[in-house]
């Protein structure tokens, strides 16, 4: 016991502190420091961006997506609450607005054309196949809302309770989405094998 | 798979085609919005005290920095943001004409009379030639909706017609023909005809600067169409920047390229403006604003004007004037410290028509070319300025009368009747 009451206030203090240092730092964006958007762009571009690459499937739509969403946390950084944390914010924008282009882009039925476009850049000056394209592949087998539950319970960390608020769905759907999608992504990567 | 650590390496490890870059393009783009932006003044948001000890803090430190001796020279006379007396609310533009505005909560029209009309839930808009219609945007969606009740027979704020893209849509512009529109969606710059028909892709992988219509010769003026409000014939040249930082003008409807690209170096173009003769280019880089002559299928550069330790913001072309350019610049990035100046680039040189601590962000031409807005963000004021000089008439609380907190975008001044 002793062990974990030395443990427990350090494992805490990590993200803490982390809220509080972004607090800061978009209170000091909200007042005009260029250098604290870097680091909160910084901190939080990867994730957000590879969330929407692995929603949407075409490199140029993500970084758009990816992009977009931060503009739109640029427009409203005066109004931002800041007792919330903005990373989940962020990438609330991000998914469903990936969401959005891969319904568009199915309505378009241009679905081939960036599944080709997409191979090609994936395979694009690589010597070898990369390790992870078995992920990507059997994630391109999904629809995109559960590609979309996928990527936020898994690579996000939303709780289920938190994916369902975000995407406006009932809780029970977001469970369901989420045993078949990991049920097919485990049959298609077995199939990879 | 069904392991959810697994799942998380291999989402983690998942390769992203040129994951870097992109992020190196998307700080660029975030980065230029955020110096751009209008955030909510001081003024409404800490109470005059606040800004006044700001105000005098700014002029403190201007004063005791080492480049204080230059800046003291151009801020001497003001300690707090904003014109002395203005008007308590917008009552009338000195001039014919009507403003377009941006503001939190969408679009806004003011008469010449200062009444203010909101067109609805949209975030930028551009005037279409004859101010029949404003083009706007939506997330993915671009619109047509009416701006001119009593012309157009709808009323002000109903869409005409509308595109909806993949992709984020931004920056529309109406051609003066009016029988074209241009946008960005996402990196893709693409052109509809001015009924909402026709939406195609002009190029790819384009730069985020706005895409900017040459205007119309007189011969051309004069072949105006007063029922449609459009000409037909005309030539439709579009000036654009691609992602490799060259300038191209090109026919759209042929596709024509008719000028050879042209590069302004290593200097990161912000935005592009066309001279009222369309004769020549306004460039703005992150240190300069430059003239370029388009003669012979060739962009020659003119005079470059370098505003060190400030930054050009913003310049607009005279719509009367070929030679007379209204820049805005800036120096310092926080609101304490930051100073801004309005400058009258003219062929003998340039002239300060007004300066003041804080940010000004946004410069109009009156359609007419004799007068200015200047919005000043951190008086929460507007300044209409005589362009031939004379004393500036300045409105206050700004942003209380566009609905919302933030400092609303002065996006065009319509049009010359």
């Amino acid at each position: 016991m002793n062990g974990d009451a030395d443990v427990l206030p350090i494992a805490r203090r990590g993200p803490i502190s982390r809220r509080r240092g972004e607090r800061a730092l978009i209170r000091a964006a909200q007042a005009g420091s260029e250098d604290a958007l870097e680091e909160l762009f910084r901190r939080h571009w990867r994730r957000s961006h590879r969330a929407a690459y692995l929603i949407v499937h075409d490199a140029a739509a993500a970084e758009d997506i990816a992009q977009e969403a931060f503009l739109a946390a640029v427009r409203h950084l005066d109004r931002f609450d800041r007792r919330r944390p903005f990373g989940p914010w962020l990438h609330r924008i991000t998914v469903n607005r990936a969401i959005d282009w891969s319904r568009a882009r199915t309505l378009r039925r241009e679905v081939g054309f960036v599944a080709a476009e997409t191979r090609v850049e994936d395979n694009a000056g690589q010597g070898s196949r990369p390790v992870s394209d078995e992920t990507l592949t059997a994630l391109a087998s999904l629809p995109p809302e559960h590609r979309a539950v996928v990527v936020m319970r898994h690579l996000l960390e939303f709780t289920p309770g938190e994916i369902a608020a975000a995407l406006e769905i009932p809780r029970g759907t977001v469970n369901s989405r989420l045993r078949r999608a990991l049920d097919r992504l485990g049959e298609a990567l077995e199939d990879e094998r | 798979m069904t392991d959810r650590r697994g799942i998380r390496e291999r989402l983690e490890r998942a390769r992203i085609p040129g994951e870097r870059e992109a992020e190196g393009r998307a700080w660029e783009v975030v980065r230029t919005a955020y110096a751009e932006r209008t955030p909510a003044p001081a003024t409404a948001r800490y109470g005059r005290f606040a800004a006044a000890l700001a105000g005098a803090a700014a002029l403190a430190a201007l004063v005791m920095s080492p480049a204080g001796a230059e800046v003291r020279d151009w801020i001497s006379d003001v300690v707090e943001p904003g014109a002395k007396n203005p008007e308590p609310a917008l009552t009338s533009l000195p001039t014919a004409g009507e403003l377009l505005v941006e503001s939190a909560e969408g679009p806004w029209t003011v008469d010449d009379d200062g009444s203010a009309r909101r067109l609805g839930d949209y975030e930028q808009a551009a005037w279409s030639p004859t101010a029949r219609f404003v083009a706007a945007t939506s997330g993915h969606q671009l619109f047509a909706i009416v701006a001119d009740a009593e012309v157009v027979g709808e009323p002000a704020g109903t869409p005409r017609w509308r595109v909806a893209s993949p992709r984020p849509v931004s920056d529309p512009a109406w051609a003066p023909s009016g029988v074209r529109v241009a946008y960005r969606a996402g990196r893709q710059l693409r052109v509809v005809a001015g009924d909402g028909t026709d939406d195609a892709r002009l190029a790819a992988g384009v730069s985020a600067v706005a895409p900017v219509w040459r205007p119309l010769s007189d011969r051309e003026e004069e072949q105006r169409d007063e029922a449609t409000g459009i000409v037909l014939g005309a030539a439709n040249v579009l000036a654009f920047v691609d992602g490799g930082q060259r300038i191209h003008v090109v026919d759209v409807d042929s596709r024509r390229e008719l000028v050879r690209p042209w590069s302004a170096g290593e200097d990161r173009i912000r935005a592009l403006h066309w001279t009222a003769t369309g004769q020549g280019l306004v460039i703005v880089t992150e240190r300069r604003v430059i003239r370029l002559a388009i003669r012979g299928g060739r962009a020659i550069p003119g005079r470059s004007y370098s505003f060190y330790p400030a930054r050009p913001v913003i310049a607009a072309p005279s719509p009367a004037n070929r030679l007379d350019i209204a820049a805005l610049t800036t120096r310092g990035t926080a609101v304490p410290g930051q100073a801004s100046e309005l400058l009258l680039l003219h062929g003998a040189g340039e002239r300060s028509l007004q300066s003041g601590l804080g940010r000004f962000t946004d410069v109009a031409w009156s359609p007419d070319g004799r007068w200015l807005v200047l919005g000043w963000r951190d008086a929460d004021q507007w300044l209409f300025i005589p362009a031939r000089g004379g004393k500036p008439i300045a409105f206050a609380d700004i942003s209380a009368q566009f609905g919302g907190d933030a400092f609303p975008r002065i996006t065009g001044w319509c049009c010359a009747d």
